[in-house]
């Protein structure tokens, strides 16, 4: 009935899944988890009120990754912060600027970015919100080299970059730092993160960017879930712990157990 | 608010894309494996069909900036060139199946020539031009202003002296113990902080996949909060 060598998958799975639901059912009943600062996150508000007063545009991507393949996570977790920045954006009156590498994010950033103008009572702005959403290439350097014109050209105060990125990442956030942007970047692309750290002011690292709509929501439910992923991280340290004994022990009990 | 605009339909149907890939990934049922693989073929014609909205969205993006020129400004001559090209270089690949009589383009020799020796050096330059970035990010990174930048910059220096020949040539006969320092570095403190990263980065994208399994996580269908 199972596939071979994925049991221990689907029984991590159902753990976490379970611990992510049971933290989301305690959090609806009125006990919060309490989530550490992410400065970052903080400072999104900051960056887009910054390029609202200096009348400079608020550029955001979702990197280059997809919404079919293994990065798709990432694009999720970068469209919600599209759908949180251009609700400020709405809000302040900034422009926004949203390139996009791949063509079917195009409608999807476009109705985030819609919905947002229009439920902070800007429908005429909301109206033009596919002349906001930018498609450069699908070509990973013609991407780069079009996104790294358009900072030259449009000088935006706020730069956000949060989604799946590869080797175009510090090109990105160098051209960003040298039009004194504002910057703010996270990726889970473990390779890329120092040089987002090197180059940005804040960084977001690995899972904050997945926390980041939970984060900024403040939803009770979207926040329990978060504290859900902290029991996974601590079967993960634990399985690490004892992986490590039991190997040097020469047990390979464990091993066996996670490739069954 | 009319049924197709209503946001619980997407959830509905990303929930039983979700549950169905989950069944063909570890279960032995045949129906749902194929199944999985149908729905993953829809997926790429779908992919595939949207580049036309890409094709249009330029086009229009180009035809606006060319309407909008200004008098002094000759940028707008750039769009006028991307516009000419693209047309172009979609005429050659159509050109190309209709002389070859194949489903793939690639078979002629103008669209390939124009492929290798446009695109792809290109792209090759582009890719080359982040050994600069690198280089100056890192000096900015690089600067021992606290003890963190400090460690950094130790560090970097020994992985960076550790990949170079010139490494070598300078410790001379420690050579052999600093490539020692320089395997540890990269194998013990570097390693543990990326595994680190990428075991909380997966846990991260498991937990957002049930939010958005479950509908909680609304940010991609707009709706932030």
């Amino acid at each position: 009935m199972l596939e071979t060598g994925r049991v221990a998958q689907l029984f991590f799975l159902i753990v976490i899944c379970a611990a992510v639901v049971y933290f989301v059912e305690t959090a609806r009943r009125g006990k919060l988890p309490k989530l550490r600062k992410v400065p970052g996150l903080d400072a999104v508000e900051e960056a887009v009120g910054r390029a609202t007063e200096m009348a400079r545009p608020v550029v955001i991507s979702t990197g280059i990754g997809g919404l079919t393949d293994v990065t798709a996570p990432q694009t999720v977790a970068g469209l919600s912060m599209v759908g949180y920045v251009a609700r400020l954006c709405a809000r302040y009156g900034a422009e926004l600027i949203a390139p996009a590498r791949q063509p079917y994010v195009i409608p999807v950033e476009t109705e985030i970015i819609q919905t947002a103008f229009n439920e902070e009572g800007k429908p005429e702005e909301a109206a033009r919100a596919s002349e906001m959403v930018h498609y450069l290439s699908d070509s990973q350097f013609g991407y780069t080299i079009a996104y790294l014109g358009l900072l030259q050209r449009r000088k935006p105060a706020a730069h956000l970059m949060i989604g799946g990125y590869w080797a175009e990442s510090l090109q990105l956030a160098e051209v960003g730092f040298n039009v004194n942007a504002i910057q703010i970047a996270g990726t889970a692309n473990t390779h890329q993160i120092p040089f987002f750290v090197a180059a940005c002011d804040y960084a977001l690292i690995g899972e904050e960017i997945y926390a980041a709509g939970a984060y900024l929501s403040k939803d009770p439910v979207q926040v329990g879930s978060v504290a859900g992923q902290d029991v996974g991280k601590a079967i993960a340290l634990v399985l690490i712990v004892v992986g490590i004994l039991l190997t040097a022990a020469g047990i390979p009990v464990l091993t066996t157990l996670l490739r069954s | 608010m009319s049924f197709y605009k209503r946001k619980e339909l997407p959830i509905v149907i990303t929930a039983l894309c979700a549950l169905l890939m989950i069944c063909a990934y570890f279960f032995k049922i045949p129906e749902a494996k194929s199944a999985s693989t149908t729905v993953q073929t829809w997926m790429l014609v779908m992919v595939n069909f949207s580049v036309v909205v890409g094709f249009v969205m330029v086009i229009r993006m180009h035809k606006r900036r060319i309407d909008k020129r200004q008098p002094g400004d000759k940028s707008w001559l750039y769009s006028v060139w991307l516009i000419v090209l693209l047309i172009a270089y979609v005429l050659l690949g159509i050109y190309g199946v209709e002389s070859t009589r194949t489903a793939a383009p690639t078979n002629d020799w103008t669209f390939n020539w124009v492929f290798t020796n446009a695109l792809v050096a290109l792209d090759s330059a582009m890719y080359s031009l982040l050994a600069f970035f690198i280089a100056s990010a890192s000096f900015r990174a690089f600067k021992a202003r606290t003890k963190e930048a400090g460690v950094l910059l130790i560090s970097g220096a020994i992985t960076m002296l550790y990949n170079a020949p010139a490494g070598s040539a300078i410790f001379g006969p420690l050579a052999p113990s600093f490539n020692d320092l320089g395997d540890w570095i990269l194998n013990v403190p570097n390693m543990a902080g990326f595994r680190g990263i990428l075991i909380g980065a997966a846990v991260g994208a498991i937990s957002l996949g049930i939010r958005v399994l479950t509908g909680r996580e609304r940010g991609y269908l707009g709706a932030g909060e």
